[in-house]
């Protein structure tokens, strides 16, 4: 392999709001590699991500691309060098055609007024030809899959003589045949010299399809050698890290206050025979891998499914939960797993967020809501789940993804559950808004209340839970109490399951 | 290939038109002379105008409903000027003093739209409420000014081709059908084969990725309001001069059928879709009831009602035929 560096990033640094997204990061790209940058969320992959496109401005350090450095790469100069990062979200235009979509903005670009679209077509069709693809260029990308418009996007890139194609997860929503694919278009550029650089976190795509593996982890740049100096254990090892492991649960249950329990519940396809019980001041994690059942399964305890079958106990009381209404009645809360579209009213302010689900405590004479108590209680909220923002009367989409998870999980302690159910608490989140979320679930462990975590992310569990329950196919195939328990171990259950 | 061409809006509406001209004309031979086709193509000129304003607008994801309070307004100043001085100059002027302040408040709308972010329905509201008012207030606009400057008398008798009938009734089409030709042909040519035009589509599919490929949203912004601003202006002095007289209110009250009709060509209210052949043919459609519906013996209080079924049609079979494409 060639070994020719082409972008260098050296001790780069980035605060966000007083939180250090990356503490010195070193970062090298090598010709004709395929390289997976990995790492938990929040551990600064995207960060350092827009900081090489250009999109961010670091604190300290310097981007060496072949013989130049840059201390403040602007987007354009990242571009002209080479640098095409394919993000997520994509940057297709819908309503234009796949030819227009891959060499219009070549030819902008190149300061070009006048459109020719027989150059276009041609350049368009040479550059899907040249990598074998199947895309038909008079498509309008509105009809395409997700897998086909990010061919798109790869093709444009290529079109602007990338030398370098970073994807953000470009694995997320394709299927595993797309995944196959996707690897063997970027296999192809490897071949032509370009350097690919995906982010994952799938153990499969990781040794299925790179040549080198960067692990980051709270901002640093814990490993990055050749894939064969990784195995499973090592990588899981890596990814986790030993930090968060030494933390001690001090909180006394006393298991004969129990608070939830549920018997024998089953729905149909969805899971089956599911019985635990939750005490007082208990934080239960539940994991299992995508499809497990493990949604559903909260799904139908917060009403919003039927359980078909078995029994439900809250505080020792067999009670019978049909809907929303009913869970609520009976003190439990559920904070969904994806917030932007389950959980959060994005375009109402905080205030109006954070009460959503309470405002009936605040009625007082004439059935009129008492708008000052509801207002004393946003601000003493929002200082408690340590809200940052100028004002509760701004737009929820304007908040940080943790600041939002945190005005999410105050809405629902507002009702005073004894039961919370809390589905992915820190997707999407930054570092620091994390450790905040800990906290906020030891407090709620603290003052009594029972706390479902369902989480993919393994140190999170163990950090946080007394006890951890594995499921597979909507069954609970393995029980363990944390202390004795490593993330290898949970990793490797995971990986059976 | 043969289907997507049979399932574009531009076929589905020009079939539309041509069984609407069939039915007509097999119940009334009045329909299909050709006096009857230039009266009709002279009273559309400004409705197409407009319509081109209206395209280039919802193309970039916007709704403009400001167009005929420009048009109002820079063609009533234009003519209380030409009164006060008496100019009888080159026509041209005429034009190109009311395409001129037309291009000042579609300015105003692009810095309203553009730098505060309003979005384009409220601004376009808001302004031209303030364009009629201030005329109205300063200008008494809303008095008719029956006689028209001299100037424009003459250009009105000015005309490209004059038939007579066999009743001895004259028809003409007027010189500024040129004018409309052009504007047409060139907004076509700016949407379909200039980067800016190409930037009006991008911004009207994703602002976000048209950001990331390096479009100049500002300069397209500016140029979008600016232009409709341009032919605004002209179309306000075409409508003068065809009507040999002035006045701010015989302008308001088309836009929304003016915008619906441009949605039935194609045009797609979110952006990024529509264009000039089919905002062209879907005005034809409400031309066509407009005028000749009487001429099948149903009396005007139907106009509005089968404005409504047409637009309803041209927009529900091409959307039901595209679903059942995807």
């Amino acid at each position: 392999m060639d070994n020719t560096m082409i972008i260098e990033a050296k001790n780069i640094k980035k605060t966000f709001g007083g939180v250090q997204a990356l503490k010195g990061v070193d970062f090298k790209i090598r010709t004709g590699e395929i390289h997976c940058l990995a790492g938990e969320n929040g551990s600064g992959k995207s960060t350092l991500i827009k900081i090489i496109s250009g999109e961010y401005t670091p604190d300290s350090g310097e981007i060496i691309i072949g013989e130049k450095k840059y201390n403040n790469i602007k987007p354009r100069e990242a571009i002209h060098n080479g640098v095409q990062v394919i993000y997520q979200d994509f940057s297709v235009f819908p309503n234009l055609t796949v030819a227009e979509n891959i060499a219009a903005s070549h030819e902008l670009a190149q300061n070009k007024k006048i459109v020719n679209w027989k150059k276009i077509k041609g350049l368009a069709v040479q550059i899907i030809e040249k990598l074998n693809l199947h895309l038909d260029v008079d498509a309008y990308v509105e009809n395409l899959s997700i897998a086909d418009k990010q061919l798109v996007e790869i093709c444009r890139a290529l079109i602007q003589d990338a030398k370098v194609i970073i994807m953000d997860e470009p694995t997320t929503a394709l299927t595993k045949k797309e995944v196959t694919a996707l690897f063997k278009v970027t296999s192809e550029l490897k071949k032509q010299g370009l350097a690919i650089v995906f982010v994952s976190h799938k153990t499969e795509e990781v040794f299925g399809f790179a040549d080198r593996l960067t692990i980051f982890r709270s901002g640093k740049n814990v490993v990055s050698e050749e894939i064969a100096f990784f195995n499973r254990m090592n990588f899981s090892q890596y990814m986790t890290g030993r930090e968060l492991k030494d933390h001690s649960f001090d909180i006394e249950i006393n298991p004969e206050n129990i608070l939830f329990e549920v018997k024998n519940i089953s729905r149909n396809k969805e899971f089956e025979n599911i019985s635990f019980s939750l005490c007082e001041g208990e934080v239960l994690g539940i994991t299992g891998l995508l499809g497990s059942g493990r949604t559903k399964l909260a799904n139908a305890i917060f009403g919003l499914s039927k359980i078909e079958s078995g029994e439900v106990y809250v505080q020792g009381k067999k009670v019978e939960i049909h809907c929303v209404r009913d869970a609520i009645k009976n003190n439990i809360a559920y904070v969904p797993s994806d917030r932007l579209t389950e959980g959060l009213f994005l375009p109402r302010s905080i205030e109006n967020n954070l009460m959503a689900a309470s405002l009936g405590q605040y009625i007082g004479k004439l059935n009129m809501i008492n708008w000052r108590d509801v207002s004393q209680k946003v601000k003493s909220l929002m200082a408690s789940m340590n809200v940052v923002a100028p004002s509760a009367k701004l737009p929820i989409q304007a908040l940080s993804g943790g600041n939002q998870q945190r005005v999410l999980i105050g809405k629902w302690l507002n009702i005073n559950p004894d039961i919370i159910i809390m589905n992915g608490p820190t997707v999407g989140v930054d570092i620091g808004s994390k450790d905040d979320i800990y906290t906020i679930i030891s407090d709620m462990a603290q003052k009594g209340i029972g706390v479902i975590i369902i989480s993919d992310d393994l140190p999170e569990l163990i950090h946080n839970c007394n006890r951890i329950m594995v499921m597979k196919n909507g069954r609970i195939i393995h029980e363990y109490q944390s202390e004795d328990l490593s993330e290898q171990m949970l990793s490797e259950t995971l990986g059976e399951a | 290939m043969k289907l997507k061409l049979l399932c574009s809006n531009e076929f589905i509406l020009a079939v539309i038109i041509v069984i609407l001209a069939l039915v007509i004309g097999i119940n009334n031979p009045v329909f299909l002379t050709f006096g009857n086709f230039i009266t009709l193509l002279k009273s559309s000129i400004v409705m197409y105008i407009f319509a081109l304003c209206v395209t280039i607008v919802m193309v970039s994801g916007g709704i403009d409903v400001s167009f005929p309070a420009i048009a109002a307004t820079s063609s009533y100043v234009t003519v209380l000027t030409l009164l006060k001085t008496g100019y009888n100059g080159s026509i041209f002027f005429v034009f190109l003093m009311s395409a001129l302040i037309g291009m000042a408040l579609g300015l105003i709308n692009a810095i309203i739209i553009y730098e505060f972010k309003v979005p384009t329905l409220i601004a376009t509201l808001s302004t031209s409420a303030i364009y009629v008012g201030a005329i109205g207030t300063y200008l008494g606009g809303l008095k008719e000014i029956y006689q028209i400057p001299a100037i424009l008398e003459a250009y009105h008798s000015r005309n490209l081709i004059t038939t007579v009938n066999a009743e001895g009734i004259k028809f003409s089409l007027p010189e500024s059908f040129l004018i409309l030709v052009v504007l047409t042909a060139a907004t076509w040519f700016v949407l379909r084969y200039t980067y800016m035009g190409r930037g009006i589509y991008s911004i009207g599919g994703s602002k976000k990725s048209a950001r990331r490929a390096g479009y100049n949203l500002r300069l397209i912004s500016y140029f979008i309001y600016i232009y409709v601003g341009l032919m605004s202006g002209i179309a306000g002095i075409i409508f003068v001069t065809l009507l040999r007289a002035s006045s701010v209110r015989s302008f308001l009250g088309q836009e929304l059928i003016i915008i619906a009709a441009v949605a039935m060509g194609g045009a797609r209210i979110t952006g990024g879709k529509g264009s000039v052949l089919g905002a062209i043919l879907g005005i034809t459609i409400i031309v066509i009831i407009k005028n000749s519906l009487i001429l099948l013996g149903i009396t005007s209080e139907w106009q509005t009602f089968f404005i409504g079924v047409f637009i309803l049609l041209g927009i529900g079979v091409s959307a039901y035929r595209n679903k059942q494409i995807a």
